[in-house]
């Protein structure tokens, strides 16, 4: 009996988790609008920043002192992004703050990095391709092979399927003779052949020193970089871009962040206010003149504007409304007591994550009480031996309510 | 008593067992078969490529096999024993009815982890004829949230099967469906090896919830 009893109460435990996973998704899906997310660009003539921002469904354009554009005036402010616009309509400025421009100046001068924070717990294959980085042809092609490392460096020939033992035997020696400690602990380079030129990949090995390895002309290129080896690194990105002024950026386990530079892996710190590594989306757009560090948490939004010599320009933030006060979150929180998250916007994994709500629950824990006593009432249950029906109730609201609600108590003796 | 069991649901479930791995090792040669082809026409370079950095899954086939194959051994299972409640027959048999049924599930539990062994089996063996360990082993870890989500219909199936009232089959029906859907959700390889646990202990509660219609069915409830 007790055995029967308890596998009531385990369906009564599926249906409360399942609910508890499934309803305020579905809640959410059911009243979620857009935030208006606003995106920050630096102006060079105005020398301030200008938002563009969604609100009341249609676009805003506006600069930081309150001053509203239109979209023509707006993108006139801002060259570097609106280029191809601007020379359209023939007003390209000829120099912007000194500097002579034109379309392919800007082309050759801007790029964009991106730094997700659910890139941090990508799940990955550890198997690389290592590019010819001085190939005699202008278009990057794919080796034959894909490299890894565990207590040496293997390359595996795709196509056979094998270890191609010569070439390993080549790169192994060259990181030894560089002082390379096995197992590496961060493998960072860009695998595509959508770039234009290789940097190859940059290694931190067990003794926590940063390698630089390239294949050039077949050989290894393997530098040992002055990068110190108590930085606590968490992630290498590595972006080869036409401007080719920094290899890319470095974050650490204390959430700084630092550019690599060309010249001898200088680090050129950024400071950026309240950054999170794993839980903001990091956007770095370059032009000629600017590197906008844009970041945001999706309801905190931050820029931080330096120079080309990576001098700190200006800085600023756009608040949105908080989760937690939002009047859609408070019927929310004051509907389900608690939540069971299983992913989450800036992670690649999957979770399982129980979020207890606020004390507004209280609102639907009595509410489902109530509900649950009238149903028993009607049906005419016994009150007295359904006692742990409304214990359950009063620990999980809603989800327990429909739980002993349509799994009904039965006769156990 | 253990034995004429293991016959009686043996000789009940043996070619839906059958049809289950004839229809896993027609999947596996279909993987073998796709990626020959598809390293023969694109370069092994490239199949690499993709398995490599956009996670693409070269044995999808292999997805919904596990459900499929847990509905119907479940049906095939219970549904004879639900007609006209003749489940109800076994409880002249000299064995409590919370064993029949929990040695009924473990039953199909055990066959259908054997076969889903087999078939990870056959997995490894094709995945190796074309790619490294690296590749193989984190093809071997990804299928595991299918077979749990396998186990996991199984149990829920034979539950509304024997299940005798209609609101409460539907019920447990969804209930099962939002379940084993949360382990179909993958995009990328491994992605839920973090929270496998928690899974395996949901299996562990679907487990036990079949013993509460059997005893309904039993007392003639509606």
């Amino acid at each position: 009996m007790i055995l029967n009893k308890f596998a009531r109460y385990a369906l009564i435990l599926l249906i409360i988790i399942v609910c508890a996973i499934q309803l305020p998704f579905f809640y959410y899906k059911t009243v979620h609008k857009p935030t208006g997310s606003p995106r920050f660009y630096y102006s060079p003539i105005i020398e301030d920043f200008a938002i563009m921002q969604h609100s009341n469904g249609k676009m805003e354009f506006r600069d930081n002192q309150g001053n509203k554009y239109n979209r023509r005036s707006f993108e006139k402010i801002l060259p570097f992004q609106f280029y191809r616009d601007l020379s359209k309509w023939g007003v390209l400025p000829d120099t912007i703050c000194g500097l002579a421009i034109d379309a392919s100046v800007i082309h050759h001068n801007s790029t964009r990095y991106r730094l997700m924070g659910k890139d941090f717990d990508l799940p990955q294959i550890k198997l690389y391709p290592l590019f010819e980085s001085e190939s005699d042809f202008a278009q990057l092609q794919f080796p034959s092979n894909f490299f890894r490392i565990n207590d040496k460096i293997e390359f595996i020939t795709a196509s056979e399927n094998k270890i191609d033992e010569e070439l390993s035997e080549k790169f192994n020696t060259a990181l030894i003779k560089a002082e390379f400690k096995f197992p590496a602990k961060i493998i960072a380079g860009l695998p595509t052949t959508k770039k234009p030129f290789d940097e190859g990949y940059f290694i931190v090995d067990n003794s926590n020193t940063v390698f630089h390895m390239k294949k050039v002309k077949s050989e290894p290129s393997i530098v040992k970089t002055p990068i110190p080896q108590d930085l606590d690194i968490r992630k290498i990105t590595i972006q080869e871009t036409v401007t080719q002024k920094v290899y890319g950026f470095l974050v650490t386990n204390k959430d700084e962040i630092f550019m690599i530079s060309y010249d001898n892996y200088k680090l050129l710190p950024i400071e950026l206010d309240d950054f999170v590594a794993d839980k903001m989306d990091l956007a770095i757009g370059v032009d000629p003149l600017f590197m906008n560090f844009t970041y945001d948490d999706n309801y905190n939004f931050y820029s931080a504007v330096y120079d080309t010599n990576f001098q700190f320009i200006d800085k600023m933030k756009i608040a949105m409304t908080p989760k937690k006060e939002k009047i859609t979150e408070k019927v929310k929180y004051a509907l389900f007591p608690f939540s069971i998250k299983t992913s989450d916007s800036f992670s690649n994994l999957k979770q399982f994550k129980f979020n207890m709500h606020s004390s507004l629950s209280i609102v639907g824990i009595i509410l489902s009480l109530i509900i649950g006593f009238m149903v028993k009432i009607k049906r005419q249950e016994d009150l007295k031996s359904s006692w742990f029906d409304f214990v359950i109730i009063a620990f999980t609201g809603v989800y327990g309510l429909l739980g002993v609600i349509f799994i009904k108590t039965d006769i156990w003796d | 008593m253990f034995k004429s069991l293991f016959e009686k649901e043996w000789i009940k479930l043996r070619w839906v067992l059958l049809a289950y791995i004839i229809i896993g090792y027609a999947a596996i040669f279909s993987i073998g078969s796709d990626l020959q082809y598809g390293i023969k026409m694109h370069g092994a370079v490239k199949y690499w490529s993709n398995v490599i950095t956009y996670h693409t899954n070269f044995f999808s086939i292999l997805k919904y096999l596990p459900i499929f194959g847990a509905i119907t051994l479940a049906v095939i299972q219970f549904v004879p024993e639900s007609i006209n409640k003749r489940y109800r027959l076994s409880f002249h048999l000299p064995m409590n009815e919370q064993k029949l049924l929990i040695f009924m599930l473990l039953f199909g539990i055990v066959s259908m982890l054997l076969l889903d062994v087999l078939i990870a089996l056959g997995l490894f063996v094709v995945s190796g004829m074309f790619f490294p360990s690296d590749i193989v082993s984190i093809s071997l870890v990804s299928i595991v949230p299918w077979f749990l989500a396998g186990i996991i219909t199984y149990l829920g199936t034979s539950t509304v099967v024997i299940e005798p009232n209609w609101v409460q089959k539907v019920v447990i029906g969804i209930t099962t469906y939002f379940t084993f859907e949360l382990l179909m959700a993958e995009r990328l390889f491994t992605q839920y090896n973090n929270v496998l646990i928690y899974y395996f202990l949901i299996t562990l509660i679907y487990g036990i919830i079949i013993l509460f219609p059997g005893h309904r069915l039993r007392k003639g409830s509606k």
